[in-house]
């Protein structure tokens, strides 16, 4: 029985070793950083749209698999909310914009693309520009907001990590592979004219 | 096991081994399940952790049960570290071999000469486009000068002709805003130009020239299979020999587009993927190795307290029966006997509990034998000691030192004493009994000084015993004691005395010698009497008148004085020969009660009243005659002196002490029990002073007697007639003062017997 005791120990230990060797190589470099600068929502014939600017720095394991062709996919996330005070908040708008961003290896290009409309870019400062800043995002048609009444929106901008190949989502240095900004909050409402159909919206 | 248990069981190891392969598969970058694979790693990692707490609580249990000595402990112990090992040994071999395994292999994936063949074969594609791009861009700029001077008018003319010569898709000439100056494609449903991308303007005004291949990015508009284009722009120089055109000063441009070879683009693209897809899982090698790590690791985990937790569960089985076998041993040995439960599988174990239950059922047989025999040993054992305890002559145990081992309720009563209180004791120690320790000491010595070959002496001696009425008044009791040594187990450990009271029948043996002794007296007397009655009556006769009247006076008193006497020497002579005569009695039947009344009437009995009148010492005589008893089968006038011999020895009794009293006669018939006859009952009795103890005993003997004047031959010939006539008589003293005498006579109708009981006596006396 003793015996056995001693080699449950030794699994165990054994177990906690092969662990913290394989986590153990994690080393983490310079860190990439999201962030969420500024949001302008704006309303044209019916729909809303969504002006969002972001900071956007990538880490060099990223940068270096996008030089060797490893497309990664961003996420830019929205949510609107109504609140109620009584319950959790009324989910309106839950949407999520998808940008790739990828390098031609072949032809030495850079490439945005969203949705299935891409935009080259020569280098990779221009693909970075392209790729934070978003115009005229078409939200949700604006009659499924209340007039005059404030919303609270929500963005936040993430890298993809289900679009990532397998064994680069099981990297051990996972922290290489985590670029989320904080959710950025904005709030508006929706006053209807009753000239004309475009409207305005009120910022923060 | 229950059949859910198991069940469970079969349940939980399916799903374990699903949700492994599950992991297993989802390990593969190209599976469905890969989007599960962290959820299926944490199950996976859970359902170890179950396992885990399973093999710890089981091994707790065992450790504990070890700790407590718990029967079979050991034996589960040993199974499980068994089984255990088979398990785990192999598994951890396993393991270790393809972690070492599997690292050396995605090592040996990521090696140099791979890494530069990928690259050397992007490189090959590019420098495959950049060749035809530099070609395209020659001739392209080789036609430049065809295009100087040239006017619009003239432009697609011209355009054509590079259309044909270049063998280009697309050509156009653009203004430095982009718009389309003149344009000819092969394609007839294109109606504009492909505009250079957003930036390339800019950078033409910079550089003067641009040529680059460009992925097209939506294939289904523009046509194009291949999905890689070959654009060159170059400059056209000024249109300043137009004259009169309205702007001067604006560039024109060049466009010609061309695809790529088809092979050429799906090679390159090949190699690019795949370039790509390597750079993938070398960026990614810590992360595959992590990958099959944890899944391996899991395996073993998973496998090893598998193992571990059937080993354990397994053990616990296989020991269960030999467990209920060791306690149905136990079970027998403090006298359960119930069979065991057998199993119902028919291997080893099985048989084991079906012989064991037989031999339970065997030794149960054994030992219910032994109960009952023990029990008949113990009655029969019960059945000797009540026949002892019933036995009328004493019986006395001793041990070697002569104390009291075992005794019989006959010995208390012959000696009359309580010998419970002695046991364990000598028999000196019993008050009243020491005459008697004496003796048997003295005996069994002397049967041992002797040598003797006899295996008892015998021994009569007379004791004193305190009586029950007076224990002043000790009378004298006649013993005839035998002794043995106890001899068992083959050697001598005791004495046993049997003794017995034998003073009635040295009383009948008096009797008889007196009767043998009065009847040759009276012979020998009788004879020489008469004549010496005759004798002294004549010399009384002869001699009176010579004598001197002094002389004859002295005569006369001397022969009156002879003559009276030998009167009653006759007289007691007849007296002893009526005692010691040879019955001659002729049995007939007999009214008892007639005679009974007969003989009453002389003392005075009336019998209308049953009562007599009280005489004048005081004595009144009373019958209880029961009417319509059977006839007695007797002789009367025997019968009549018996009557007679006890009222007036009863008579006598009361007027001896001087006072008056009741004498009750009573009759009755006695009806028969079980194997005894119907027999009739005279009781007399009164009450007088009764019998004192010593009259007891001896009341039968001729010449014992209380009376001064008696001859002693009253009872002694009232007894005699009784035996003649085959009933018996009893002498005892009533509770309440007073004497008692019982006479049993037997009715005429067994007749048979009472004549041959008659020769009996006949040949006897």
């Amino acid at each position: 029985m003793v015996f056995a005791r001693q080699l449950l120990t030794i699994c165990l230990t054994w177990v906690c070793v092969t662990f913290m060797t394989i986590s153990g190589v994690a080393h983490a470099d310079e860190q990439a950083r999201a962030s969420v600068q500024r949001i302008e929502p704006l309303v044209v014939s019916g729909q809303l749209l969504l002006d969002v600017n972001l900071e956007l720095k990538l880490n060099d394991r990223m940068r270096q698999a996008l030089s060797r062709g490893v497309p990664l996919t961003f996420l830019l996330e929205l949510e609107v909310n109504a609140p109620r005070w009584w319950w959790f908040d009324k989910s309106i708008v839950d949407t999520r914009l998808v940008r790739r961003l990828s390098y031609n290896t072949l032809t030495r290009t850079w490439r945005v693309t969203t949705g299935d409309f891409s935009v080259p870019a020569a280098s990779y400062e221009e693909a970075l520009k392209l790729l934070s800043t978003v115009r005229n995002w078409p939200v949700v048609l604006t009659d499924r907001f209340e007039p005059d009444e404030t919303y609270i929106g929500a963005v936040r901008f993430s890298l993809d990590n289900d679009q990532l190949a397998r064994p680069l989502q099981m990297d051990s240095a996972r922290d290489n592979w985590i670029l989320g900004s904080a959710w950025k909050t904005f709030d508006f409402s929706i006053r209807r004219n009753s000239s004309s159909p475009s409207d305005t919206e009120v910022k923060q | 096991m229950s059949r859910r248990t198991r069940l469970l069981l079969v349940l939980g190891a399916i799903t374990g081994a699903g949700l492994f392969v599950l992991l297993a598969w989802s390990t593969g970058s190209a599976s469905r399940l890969a989007q599960f694979h962290e959820l299926l790693v944490y199950l996976n990692v859970a359902l170890a952790l179950g396992l885990f707490g399973w093999v710890l609580g089981l091994s707790i249990k065992l450790i504990r049960q070890l700790r407590r000595n718990k029967f079979g402990a050991r034996l589960t112990a040993r199974f499980a570290v068994a089984f255990a090992l088979i398990g785990v040994l192999p598994g951890a071999l396993i393991y270790t071999v393809s972690i070492q395994f599997m690292s050396r292999s995605i090592e040996s994936w990521f090696n140099v000469r791979v890494d530069s063949a990928l690259d050397a074969g992007l490189a090959l594609g590019r420098e495959a486009l950049d060749a035809q791009l530099n070609e395209l861009d020659t001739r392209a700029r080789s036609l430049l000068p065809s295009f100087a001077n040239a006017s619009d008018a003239e432009l697609p003319a011209l355009l054509d002709r590079v259309l044909e010569i270049t063998g280009v898709r697309e050509a156009a000439v653009i203004t430095s805003s982009g718009r389309p100056v003149a344009f000819v494609t092969e394609k007839l449903s294109t109606l504009l130009p492909q505009g250079p991308p957003a930036g390339v303007l800019q950078r033409l005004r910079l550089s003067g020239s641009y040529a680059s291949a460009e992925t097209v990015s939506n294939q289904a508009i523009e046509g194009d299979p291949s999905g890689l284009i070959l654009r060159v722009i170059l400059p056209l120089g000024s249109s300043a020999q137009t004259p009169g055109a309205l702007v001067r000063s604006e560039v024109r441009w060049l466009q010609l587009i061309k695809a790529v070879p088809e092979e050429l683009v799906m090679n390159a693209e090949e190699v690019r993927e795949g370039y790509r897809d390597y750079q993938e899982l070398a960026l990614s090698r810590d992360g595959l190795r992590q990958l099959f790590a944890v899944t391996l690791t899991l395996a073993l985990l998973l496998a090893v307290f598998a193992a571990m937790a059937v080993a354990l569960f397994l053990s616990k089985r296989l020991v269960q029966p030999l467990l209920a076998l060791a306690s149905g041993t136990r079970a027998v040995s403090i006298g359960d006997f119930r069979p065991l439960n057998e199993p119902p599988q028919n291997d080893e174990v099985g048989q084991l509990t079906r012989s064991f239950n037989a031999m339970t059922r065997q030794l149960e047989e054994a030992r219910r034998l032994v109960d009952m025999n023990r029990r008949q040993l113990e009655q029969s054992k019960l059945y000797t000691e009540g026949i002892l305890a019933n036995l009328s002559a004493g019986v006395l145990v001793f041990d070697e030192q002569f104390r009291i081992t075992l005794f019989n309720q006959g010995a208390q009563s012959i000696l009359g004493v309580d010998l419970r209180s002695a046991k364990g004791r000598p028999l000196e120690t019993v008050p009243g009994a020491l005459p008697l320790a004496t003796t048997i000491k003295r005996s069994f010595s002397h049967l041992t000084a002797t040598d003797s070959e006899r295996l008892h002496w015998q021994e009569q001696f007379d004791i004193n015993l305190a009586g029950d009425d007076a224990p002043d008044k000790p009378h004298t009791t006649t013993l005839l004691a035998r002794g043995t040594h106890l001899s068992m187990d083959g050697r001598g450990n005791g004495y046993v005395v049997v003794f017995d009271d034998i003073t009635a029948v040295i009383s009948a043996n008096r009797t008889v010698a007196w009767g043998e002794v009065a009847r040759r007296m009276a012979h020998e007397i009788k004879n020489p009497l008469t004549p010496i009655q005759l004798s002294a009556e004549r010399l009384a006769m002869k001699l009176g008148d010579r004598l001197e009247p002094n002389d004859a006076q002295l005569l006369t008193r001397a022969t009156n004085t002879i003559v009276n006497q030998v009167t009653s020497l006759k007289h007691m002579v007849d007296e002893f020969r009526e005692y010691a005569r040879k019955p001659v009695v002729v049995f007939k039947p007999v009214d008892l009660n007639h005679v009974i009344e007969e003989v009453l009437i002389l003392y005075g009995w009336d019998p209308n009243t049953e009562v007599s009148a009280a005489d004048a010492s005081g004595v009144l005589f009373e019958s209880h005659l029961t009417d319509g008893l059977p006839l007695v089968r007797g002789d009367q006038t025997q019968l009549r002196q018996v009557i007679h011999n006890l009222l007036s020895n009863s008579r006598d009794a009361f007027s001896e002490q001087g006072q008056g009293g009741t004498i009750r006669v009573t009759t009755e018939q006695i009806n028969a029990t079980d194997n005894s006859q119907p027999a009739i009952r005279l009781v007399v009795s009164d009450d007088g002073p009764g019998f004192s103890a010593q009259l007891l005993q001896q009341a039968f003997e001729p010449y014992v007697t209380t009376k001064a004047h008696g001859t002693g031959l009253g009872l002694a010939i009232v007894k005699k007639i009784v035996d003649e006539h085959g009933g018996y008589i009893d002498l005892s003293n009533r509770r309440d003062g007073g004497a008692r005498i019982t006479i049993v006579l037997v009715p005429m109708e067994s007749e048979v017997d009472d004549i041959a009981d008659e020769d009996d006596n006949h040949g006897s006396n």
